[in-house]
């Protein structure tokens, strides 16, 4: 229950995040959930978060869109040369992927950081 | 553990580089795919909601939008320059990356938005002093008058939508270009204007001439390239009914005129760099229009009734954009407009209704200049005296803002100079002029009758247009509507020669007076008609108006159906907007059958040719898209002009260095053995041209065969060898429709040929009874964004030949909406919401 939770309010912070800033809140939003929780955020969480998140939005978009996501997809696909699998389901996989990367990324570097520090606290701690 | 950091790093730098520095033509990365500011938002963007707001400062009083259930929007402003600041928002909310492509084509920095590949394009545009011509049109505004007043009303509405606009209604494709919208400026829609006239009325008919005299001599290149057309169906009706084909001998090839050849060398490829041009070279595309008006006695109903189809380049979005203009007691308009020009172009109020074709006049002159250095000129020669040469340095910028190339352009008092092999040519140009083009559409708005609107366009300057018009009183009038030079009398007062530079009597002395102007109103016949061809006929009127006219095959094919049509509708009108039958095919495939018959008698056993002919026979000369039989024709039509105009081969080569009309054609038809239809490949034989068009009809068959098929193995469906393409403004693939079927193929009404990327760009009929009604259709949609219903919802119409009933209510009170249907408050302090 904890950890499903955890997902939740991680995937609420990136929807919110992203929702009012541009992609490069995901991997800040990771950063600071690492930094302040790290036994509960994980970079394995946040990432299934952040997929969850953007994946979300878009599930919302294409629910409120007036065409066809399919066929918005496979126009986009064709623009990036992406893919043309599962009718442009390349180029939508992409974007939680893509989340999912940028949340990891922030998580991992945050929790190096901190455990450098701690590292080196301890360390500090150990000298005589 | 020790991986992880490294690998983060790399994650997020790969990223974080490819959105900021995407390999082209990759849009950036995480942009791109943001799920609420990227590509996403596209589709969400791609609904209108139902009760957006917005804000134009300066507006007098609220104004008020309604899309009705075909996206039109429907403006209800209490002023003028409201309705017209209204309409700049609405058509940068629909239309905003068309807006800028537009203007940056017209004013030559493409390069700024699309990078050096667009380097040769502005170049091009500005070598033709099209830049400069809108700085001094700008000069020349009179910035108090009413007219200017309405230009920047509607750049304050470009403005408006441009500065409320949020992350997410970015277009798609700023967003794949890594580009943001530029702000509008008054002088752009003048760069617009520019941009029509060159489509529409540059002309190279000089270079042209030169090619064929340096291989056939002067005598028959002016033969080949007549003043006048040679089958006369000409828009001011003459009493003639069928076309009158010309019958005189064509003069036979002569000696080659090695000056205009060597001039024509040196002209190679000077304006080859513009599509629109390149394409009608090498495409033989004409670009062309259909319209015509009914009067009252000759319909059902007892109304006038008008009918338009502007033929332009099918795009996607479409090049027109519909919208309903009302102020009570003031204005209450409905029609096109094209993105970037402040009014309704073709459409109608509730008395009069108007639309166009090109009128195809020679409004270019190119003058031989000697200038003091030829590799540096600054100065050139007049009357034995030298006159300085004025610069303009044209500076090209990246997409960063990098300089990509500097140009210095010349011009002399005519126009802009250009180099070309060593030579030296000015030009002179109506659309360079300061002429009145925006004024008078601000006017026609407000005209009650078809006397006022004439009135009101007598100030248009460029392109020359056919302007129709009729009204609920019953005129028709039709009036070939432009500044058309006036010539010095040598040479007959042509233009399509290359004149003389170093004398000033060379110059144009002036141009045309309104009342000279080709004009009909009312006609005996009921009924006018336009359709490119030449206006008026030499025998009522030899004054050089321009030469080598568009071949008269749809105006033929529409006189015949209106003269036919004692009761004509609105929906006779529709239909014949789509007719697929084609004058041309039943002028030409008589004389192939016959042809046929007659080489069978003499060679009984030629098997290939009977069963050619024996198909063509069975055609009923209409483009259908299941039709077998029209592709064979086409074939053998290729094969004539392969074949017939062999002697315009220039040395070596085995394509023509031009190829005349098929109005020539059909004059030379009258003359079965001139030398013309000789074949000079074959010297053991002197072909006529029975001999000519029985190898065409033969090898045509070949030709089929090996392309298509067996006839009946659906090959040969006209709709499976022609097509229209409809191509997103950055040709991206999977934004256009493309491989459409067609109805309708080379010179019929709607006629379809080549690469199928020209075509009817709106179709519109109206009716001028007590109430005003009209129909019509767009070739795509309203909408600019892919993602939109609007972006292509005509476009199933516009194939079947179908129009929508225009709704024109007469307040926004009566107004009937589907429910949930969005509307637009503009205010001028107001909070913006989508």
């Amino acid at each position: 229950m904890r950890s499903f939770t955890t997902y939740v309010i991680a995937a609420i912070a990136f929807a919110a995040g992203s929702w009012l800033a541009p992609w490069e809140i995901v991997p800040v939003i990771a950063a600071l959930l690492v930094l302040l929780a790290p036994a509960r955020f994980t970079p394995f969480r946040l990432t299934v978060a952040a997929a969850v998140a953007w994946g979300g939005i878009f599930g919302w978009t294409a629910f409120r869109a007036p065409v066809e996501t399919s066929a918005l997809a496979r126009e986009l696909a064709g623009i990036v040369h992406a893919p043309s699998w599962g009718g442009g389901g390349a180029i939508v996989l992409l974007t939680p992927l893509l989340a999912a990367l940028l949340a990891w990324s922030g998580a991992a570097m945050a929790l190096s950081v901190r455990e450098r520090r701690g590292r080196r606290v301890a360390s500090a701690q150990a000298r005589p | 553990m020790f991986v992880r950091l490294p690998l983060a790093v790399a994650a997020l730098g790969s990223i974080a580089y490819l959105s900021i520095f995407p390999p082209k033509p990759l849009p950036a990365l995480a942009p791109f795919l943001d799920p609420v500011r990227g590509v996403w938002a596209v589709a969400r963007a791609g609904v209108l909601p139902e009760n957006a707001s917005g804000k134009i400062p300066g507006l007098a009083a609220n104004v008020r939008v309604f899309y009705d259930r075909r996206g039109v929007p429907h403006i209800f402003a209490t002023t003028e320059l409201d309705a017209y600041r209204a309409l700049g928002y609405v058509v940068a909310r629909d239309r905003l990356f068309q807006l800028e492509l537009q203007t940056r084509a017209a004013n030559g920095t493409l390069s700024g938005l699309l990078g050096p590949a667009a380097l040769p394009l502005d170049r091009e545009v500005r070598a033709l002093g099209l830049t400069r011509a809108a700085d001094e049109k700008l000069a020349a505004v009179d910035t108090a008058s009413e007219p200017w007043h309405v230009v920047e009303a509607y750049a304050d509405g470009v403005n408006a939508y441009i500065d409320g606009m949020r992350a997410r209604d970015l277009p798609l494709e700023y967003r794949l270009l890594g580009a943001r919208p530029q702000r509008w400026e008054p002088i752009n829609s003048i760069h617009l204007l520019n941009q029509m006239g060159l489509t529409l009325s540059y002309s190279d008919e000089e270079f042209r001439r030169l090619r064929l005299a340096g291989v056939v001599g002067d005598r028959a290149a002016d033969a080949l390239l007549p003043v006048n057309s040679p089958v006369q169906e000409p828009i001011v009706p003459n009493g003639q009914a069928p076309a009158r084909i010309d019958s005189t001998p064509l003069p036979p090839p002569g000696v080659p005129d090695t000056a205009a050849r060597a001039l024509a060398m040196a002209l190679a490829g000077i304006t080859r760099a513009l599509p629109a041009l390149a394409a009608r070279t090498t495409e033989g595309v004409v670009v062309g229009s259909n319209n015509w008006a009914v009067a009252p006695a000759r319909t059902r109903d007892k109304y006038a009734l008008l009918a338009g189809d502007p033929h332009l380049e099918l795009t996607l979005p479409s090049i027109w954009y519909e919208v309903h203009l009302a102020v009570p007691g003031v204005l209450d308009e409905y029609g096109v407009t094209i993105p970037g020009a402040p009014s309704i172009v073709i459409g109608f109020n509730r008395d009069v209704a108007w639309t166009f074709t090109n009128s195809g006049a020679d409004v270019v002159d190119f003058y031989a200049e000697s200038v003091d250095v030829a590799a540096r000129p600054t100065r050139y020669l007049v009357d034995g005296a030298w006159r300085p040469l004025t610069r303009r340095v044209e500076r090209y910028l990246s997409p960063n803002g990098e300089l990509l190339a500097t140009d210095t352009v010349l011009y002399t008092h005519r126009g802009p100079m250009r180099r070309a092999g060593g030579r030296w040519l000015s030009m002179r140009w109506t659309v360079l002029d300061p002429t009145t083009v925006l004024a008078p559409f601000v006017g026609i708005a407000h005209a009650r009758t078809a006397g006022a609107w004439l009135d009101s366009m007598r100030a248009y300057g460029a392109p020359a247009q056919n302007m129709l018009v009729a009204d609920r009183t019953g005129t028709i009038a039709i009036r070939a509507t432009g500044e058309f030079p006036v010539r010095p009398a040598g040479n007959g007062g042509r233009g399509d020669i290359v004149r003389d530079g170093t004398v000033s009597s060379s110059d144009w002395t002036g141009v045309w007076p309104v009342s000279r102007y080709p004009f009909a109103r009312n006609p005996t016949q009921g009924f006018l008609a336009s359709a490119n061809q030449q206006p008026i006929d030499p025998r009522t009127d030899s004054s050089y108006l321009g030469c080598d006219w568009p071949d008269p095959w749809r105006a033929m094919r529409i006189n015949a159906l209106l003269r036919a049509d004692s009761l004509a509708t609105e929906d006779s009108m529709r239909v014949y907007q789509t007719d697929a039958g084609s004058a041309r095919a039943d002028l030409f495939a008589p004389y192939f059958l016959t042809a046929a018959v007659r080489a069978l008698a003499a060679a009984p056993h030629d098997s290939v040719l009977r069963r050619s002919a024996s198909l063509l026979g069975e055609w009923d000369h209409r483009y259908d898209p299941n039709n077998e039989r029209a592709v064979l024709f086409e074939l053998a039509m290729r094969q004539l002009q392969r074949r017939l105009w062999d002697e315009l081969n220039a040395p070596g080569d085995s394509v023509p260095v031009v190829r005349p009309s098929e109005s020539v054609v059909a004059q030379l038809l009258t003359q079965p053995t001139s030398v013309w239809w000789d074949d000079h490949r074959t010297p053991a034989t002197v072909e006529t041209r029975d001999d000519i068009l029985a190898a065409s009809l033969r090898a045509a068959l070949g030709d089929a065969l090996r392309k298509y098929g067996e006839p009946g193995d659906g090959g040969w469906r006209w709709g499976h060898v022609q097509h229209y393409n409809i191509y997103h403004l950055l040709h991206l693939p999977s934004l256009s429709r493309l491989d459409l079927p067609v109805q309708g193929g080379p010179g019929t009404l709607s006629p379809a040929s080549g690469s199928g990327v020209h075509g009817p760009s709106w179709r519109m009929v109206v009716q001028l009874g007590p109430d005003v009604r009209g129909w019509g259709t767009l070739p795509g949609g309203e909408s600019g964004n892919p993602a939109s219903p609007r972006y292509d919802s005509q476009l199933r119409n516009w194939l079947s030949g179908t129009l929508d009933a225009l709704y024109f209510p007469f307040d926004s009170v009566v107004l009937s909406r589907p429910p949930g249907s969005p509307s637009l408050t503009l205010d001028p302090a107001g909070r913006r919401t989508p």
